[in-house]
């Protein structure tokens, strides 16, 4: 039986299709058979981050209509055995599909699965609630800005509503140095707004753009924080107990050799 | 002496049963009589009134209102057929010393909101984006960094109370006090200590004060 994840935000941009391209990924490639659904209808970017745009031929809302059977629609991956798609339709929009459908459809597929994961649509209509119908379990993607946090706590408030317990936090694009000198929200002080448990922080990385104009997730080349980040996300959503990195480690450098200079 | 008016003292409230059939007068006229055969049982009592098998006109209601009041009952609210018991409706006089209250267990989140005829007591945190609205006082035993509207539209005696005030606005009554635009960092950064602080007015304008000796003598003298 799959566990179903969704990856949600309430506001947009903060690095949802990214988390789940590379959380997928993470799981993927320590073996467990994992789907992720993209359900953010009419403006699908999975699929695009993931470099599998060209081989869609079926997608959410055909299997919903019945217009190709489940299989024909999930995309496997480029890289890895344990990974498939099913990307959304980009000719529609989000009422080609109902919370009833989509919790039906995930039903259907849960058997076939270790993992599902969601990526869901920013905002909070139609989309989100498509979104979140079938899920176990949320993970929240803020940035550390007053705006996204602010989203975030919105969006918990919702899923409590609908019975989604439990959430777990991912701080993305944090920037140590900012913080430090503080101009940018501390993780602590977003967990103090938020009330929930950090399940990973991911510093800012300019690879993460190179990688989504690859079309292949970073976590695939393991040796950046952020990839690290990425793995120990993955881990902690197996249910592993990873220590959170130190993200401080190039400053620490930086700040050792500035100390070898003043003596 | 025929039953035209029957007392019941219920758990939280004194139902009283009016025939359908007889004048108005001298239902009037039994009920005062009811009430006094009760003697100094309901004396200087605070109690929630329901009249029950009788349609009355606002009028007659006042009429048989007054009339409970010259006995020495204090009526705390009034129950009517139409309305559930969580939403009595209250008598404005008693609104911000008491009355009934809602107690909220948890914190709210953006986008929530929470409102009562009466009073509000939260236990949990008000988020930014949150808002807490109520008729009478506001009471949070956390964090009111949302947006907090006591005393309804007119009432300038109610009170805000947290165990730490960061909100975004707050109004009592039509006086409306705004969060400082300073450093939208510095006042999204919460630390979670402090001290029980107030919100109340005073000449008009909205104090917010650490609860101690010398507020509550400033908010008694009112």
């Amino acid at each position: 039986m799959a566990k179903v994840f969704v990856i949600t935000s309430g506001k947009g941009g903060v690095g949802k299709t990214t988390t789940t391209a590379n959380l997928g990924v993470g799981l993927a490639i320590r073996g467990k058979r994992t789907l992720l659904i993209d359900a953010d209808i009419g403006l699908r970017n999975l699929d695009v981050v993931m470099g599998l745009e060209n081989r869609i031929v079926y997608d959410l809302v055909d299997v919903i209509e019945g217009k190709c059977r489940m299989k024909q629609a999930f995309i496997k991956d480029k890289r890895c055995e344990n990974l498939f798609l099913l990307p959304a339709a980009q000719t529609r929009d989000k009422d080609a599909v109902s919370p009833e459908q989509m919790k039906t459809l995930i039903a259907a597929l849960k058997e076939e699965f270790d993992y599902i994961i969601i990526d869901c649509p920013a905002g909070i209509e139609r989309g989100f609630k498509n979104a979140i119908s079938a899920a176990d379990q949320a993970f929240i993607v803020t940035t550390p800005e007053i705006s996204a946090v602010r989203d975030a706590d919105r969006i918990i408030g919702l899923l409590e509503a609908n019975e989604i317990r439990n959430s777990k936090l991912i701080v993305n694009r944090i920037k140590t140095h900012m913080v430090k000198e503080g101009n940018m929200l501390d993780v602590p002080d977003i967990t103090d707004i938020l009330g929930i448990d950090v399940i990973g922080v991911v510093p800012d990385d300019e690879n993460i753009v190179i990688s989504t104009n690859k079309g292949e997730p970073l976590i695939y080349k393991g040796n950046s924080l952020a990839a690290q980040a990425y793995n120990n996300i993955s881990q902690r959503a197996m249910g592993d107990d990873v220590d959170f990195l130190n993200l401080e480690t190039n400053e620490g450098l930086f700040s050792m050799l500035k100390g070898i200079f003043k003596r | 002496m025929i039953n035209h008016v029957i007392l019941k003292g219920k758990k939280d409230r004194l139902s009283i049963h009016l025939n359908e059939d007889v004048d108005f007068k001298t239902l009037k006229e039994s009920l005062t009589l009811k009430l006094r055969s009760a003697g100094k049982f309901f004396q200087e009592s605070h109690m929630a009134v329901e009249f029950l098998g009788r349609d009355l006109s606002e009028v007659e209601e006042n009429n048989l209102l007054h009339l409970i009041g010259e006995e020495g009952i204090n009526i705390s609210f009034l129950l009517s057929d139409d309305l559930p018991f969580q939403e009595p409706l209250f008598l404005k006089s008693t609104l911000i010393d008491e009355g009934v209250t809602k107690f909220y267990k948890g914190s709210l989140r953006s986008g929530g909101n929470l409102e009562s005829d009466g009073n509000i007591v939260i236990l949990g945190d008000v988020n930014p984006g949150a808002r807490v609205k109520a008729l009478g006082n506001i009471v949070v035993l956390g964090y009111l960094n949302g947006t907090a509207h006591a005393g309804g539209v007119e009432e300038e005696g109610a009170f805000i109370a947290a165990l730490k005030m960061n909100p975004i606005q707050l109004r009592i009554g039509q006086i409306i006090a705004r969060s400082p635009n300073g450093d939208m960092l510095a006042t999204n950064k919460i630390k979670k200590e402090g001290s029980l602080e107030i919100a109340y007015i005073k000449d008009g304008n909205m104090l917010i004060e650490e609860l101690g000796k010398k507020t509550l003598e400033n908010m008694i003298k009112l």
